[in-house]
């Protein structure tokens, strides 16, 4: 079988126009700080793997459990929705029960 | 589509209270689906505001429908530090409910604190709207004592929020 090499994706560090500005001018001028709202939203790509070892941390940190625990929990009616951290998690994790879709 | 979003809310921001800006990124396997809040070396971290050594976190997923960013869920926490735990306000919404059951406006905010008999009251929703981020940025200025960059801060964060995606 041929193996061609896959170019691995990496979550790039965001490079910015105020960075390149601020790396090419060292000492930052007035006027460049002026200008520095218009920022560009850096764009911060995950590998799926990233994804959802950054998951399993959110929700480690927010509720104690893991994402498996968490969503078995949950779907069995184990966790109360209303509490506002099970509600800040299924937001994250973008989850509903009953057969609501999150997206209308 | 969701980067103009964010670049519009870090204008918003870095014109007003923080030098701090969102970052955006793809949901995993969603191509239409993104999340924007802070990134520090791939990890969430709150916005830093001026002048308080209080800080906020944001949180959105946007989904983007016919060219427009629509808020699928949002987070927002005023906190004491950077520790999340340390909260003092936050603003949470969901355009759909986790549960059908969910009694609950899908717009709420949680106050830290306590009614005048003692009782804890951080766990009541207390209705809202749903919340641009721009005003949160009012009310971090005009009650807890950010330091605006700019003085037209409020006609900046006025004609920020005519453009706000819904």
């Amino acid at each position: 079988m041929a193996t061609t090499k896959k170019r691995t994706t990496t979550a790039a560090k965001p490079v910015t126009r105020a960075k390149a500005r601020s790396t090419s001018k060292g000492v930052a001028s007035t006027r460049t700080k002026a200008r520095r709202d218009t920022t560009v939203a850096p764009i911060v790509r995950f590998t799926p793997k990233q994804w959802a070892a950054y998951l399993e941390r959110q929700v480690q940190r927010e509720v104690g459990m893991s994402v498996a625990e968490f969503k078995r929990a949950f779907a069995a009616g184990e966790l109360d929705a209303g509490d506002m951290d099970v509600f800040y998690v299924t937001g994250l994790l973008d989850i509903s029960r009953n057969g609501h879709s999150t997206v209308a | 589509m969701a980067q103009s979003f964010a670049r519009h809310l870090n204008r918003a921001l870095n014109r007003t209270v923080s030098d701090s800006h969102l970052s955006v990124s793809p949901i995993a396997g969603d191509g239409e689906r993104f999340q924007l809040e802070r990134l520090v070396e791939q990890e969430d971290a709150p916005l830093q505001l001026r002048g308080i050594t209080a800080c906020l976190s944001v949180r959105l997923a946007v989904v983007v429908v016919d060219g427009r960013c629509r808020t699928v869920s949002y987070a927002y926490r005023f906190q004491a530090d950077e520790s999340r735990k340390s909260w003092l306000r936050r603003w949470e919404y969901r355009r759909e409910p986790p549960d059908a059951d969910y009694p609950y406006s899908l717009g709420h905010m949680h106050v830290r604190g306590t009614s005048p008999d003692g009782a804890s009251i951080d766990r009541e929703h207390i209705p809202t709207r749903q919340m641009p981020l721009e005003e949160i940025i009012r009310y971090l200025i005009a009650d807890r004592g950010v330091n605006p960059k700019n003085k037209g801060w409020k006609a900046i964060l006025e004609e920020s929020e005519k453009t706000f995606h819904s």
